[in-house]
């Protein structure tokens, strides 16, 4: 199935274990043009006919599906099967050097101009590993990058580093009490689509 | 000793207004009442020409807030800590008032402030609004929440809006980049 799914580079996770373990402000890794291209963009095709619900708070303004577990759509049916198979996840549990479970969390998440994720470390129980599928492609101008913190004191502090969406890339990060990230406010009329999640344990 | 009287609108030195405020205050639910040209236009002017003028300290804490504060301008403390001032929103609320907590605020683009972890301290909250133009579009209105959103203050000029904050938490939404760089300036605090 990794075949089919994951460019041939990156077949091999341990080739990436150290790199995330390294990065900072906290353990993460951006894999650009990870999955196969004809694939990921069915399923960018397939999520513009996904029905999404706003959703608002003092937190976050995004449009966001139901978890795919439960889709009927096929495209994203199987995205669904790969990502959740013992074979991905054990790649990731690998890459990251964590030990995971079966279980997943999946949605689709659309950020359209003026939404917004604001400063939080995602954590909640058994959230270990949070991925990001990114399926369109914003310019640092337009807004709607992934933004992660430095901390002081146990708190977020300054963002220093900032991912622009690129189209086919994957984000993981450890989730801990300082993995805090934001969604910037997308500032342009364009949509930012991901498929986002986390890995437990 | 500030005489209030020479503050506020000539409507609200009558005892009929005030208690007509008081009736809606306690039939609205929550408990809240907006008072619009709460101050007369002269001091209105004032207050706006001396808000012009103030030297804002940005605020950010990420995961509280992020806004810019000063200190509020003498006379405008001196009226808001005023014994006349606490018999006006004892009047309006049915509470008793012992003292005030007040600071004053601005919110541009990228400014929020997000919920406490409990509910807000039992009092009267109270803002004075000082932005003559806005958009709910762009954010920045204040929201009240128990279990879904009981009550919205939009960005307004010249008002005083009191609630009853039992059991009630707030935050104030992100203003977004089609705010431009207009900004919202209110006074806010609890009377206890």
């Amino acid at each position: 199935m990794l075949d089919t799914w994951i460019s041939k580079k990156y077949r091999s996770p341990d080739k990436y274990t150290e790199l995330f373990a390294k990065n900072t402000p906290y353990e993460h890794i951006i894999l650009p043009n990870f999955f196969s291209s004809a694939k990921l963009k069915l399923v960018a095709s397939a999520l513009k006919q996904q029905p999404f619900a706003e959703k608002n708070s003092d937190l976050f303004q995004f449009s966001q599906s139901g978890d795919l577990k439960t889709t009927r759509n096929k495209v994203f049916n199987d995205f669904y099967k790969f990502l959740s198979s013992k074979e991905f996840i054990s790649y990731v549990a690998t890459l990251t050097s964590t030990k995971l479970s079966k279980k997943i969390d999946c949605s689709c998440f659309v950020y359209q101009s003026t939404d917004y994720l604001l400063p939080h470390d995602d954590r909640l129980e058994g959230r270990k590993i949070a991925y990001v599928v990114n399926l369109s492609s914003l310019k640092e101008k337009d807004g709607g990058s992934l933004d992660l913190f430095d901390s002081r004191n146990n708190q977020p502090h300054t963002i220093v580093k900032s991912y622009a969406p690129t189209f086919n890339s994957l984000i993981l990060f450890r989730v801990t009490p300082l993995s805090f990230h934001q969604v910037a406010e997308v500032v342009a009329d364009k949509e930012r689509y991901t498929i986002t999640g986390w890995f437990h344990g | 000793m500030v005489n209030i009287k020479s503050w506020l609108s000539v409507d609200y030195h009558r005892k009929e207004t005030l208690a007509a405020a008081a009736s809606v205050f306690l039939s609205n639910k929550p408990q809240s009442i907006q008072l619009r040209n709460i101050f007369n236009d002269q001091r209105y002017t004032t207050f706006i020409g001396e808000l012009s003028r103030i030297q804002w300290k940005q605020k950010y804490d990420a995961l509280t807030l992020r806004c810019s504060t000063s200190l509020l301008p003498l006379e405008l403390s001196q009226f808001l800590h005023s014994e006349d001032f606490k018999l006006l929103v004892s009047i309006v609320t049915g509470k008793i008032i012992h003292q005030t907590t007040a600071d004053l605020c601005c919110f541009g683009h990228k400014d929020y402030t997000l919920m406490n972890d409990g509910p807000l301290p039992n009092g009267i909250f109270f803002q004075l609004g000082f932005t003559p133009i806005w958009n709910d579009g762009w954010g920045g209105y204040t929201s009240f929440v128990s279990d879904g959103e009981q009550l919205r203050i939009s960005p307004t000029a010249n008002t005083l809006t009191l609630v009853d904050t039992s059991k009630l938490n707030r935050f104030t939404k992100y203003i977004n980049h089609r705010a431009s760089k207009s900004k919202r300036i209110l006074v806010e605090g609890i009377f206890k």
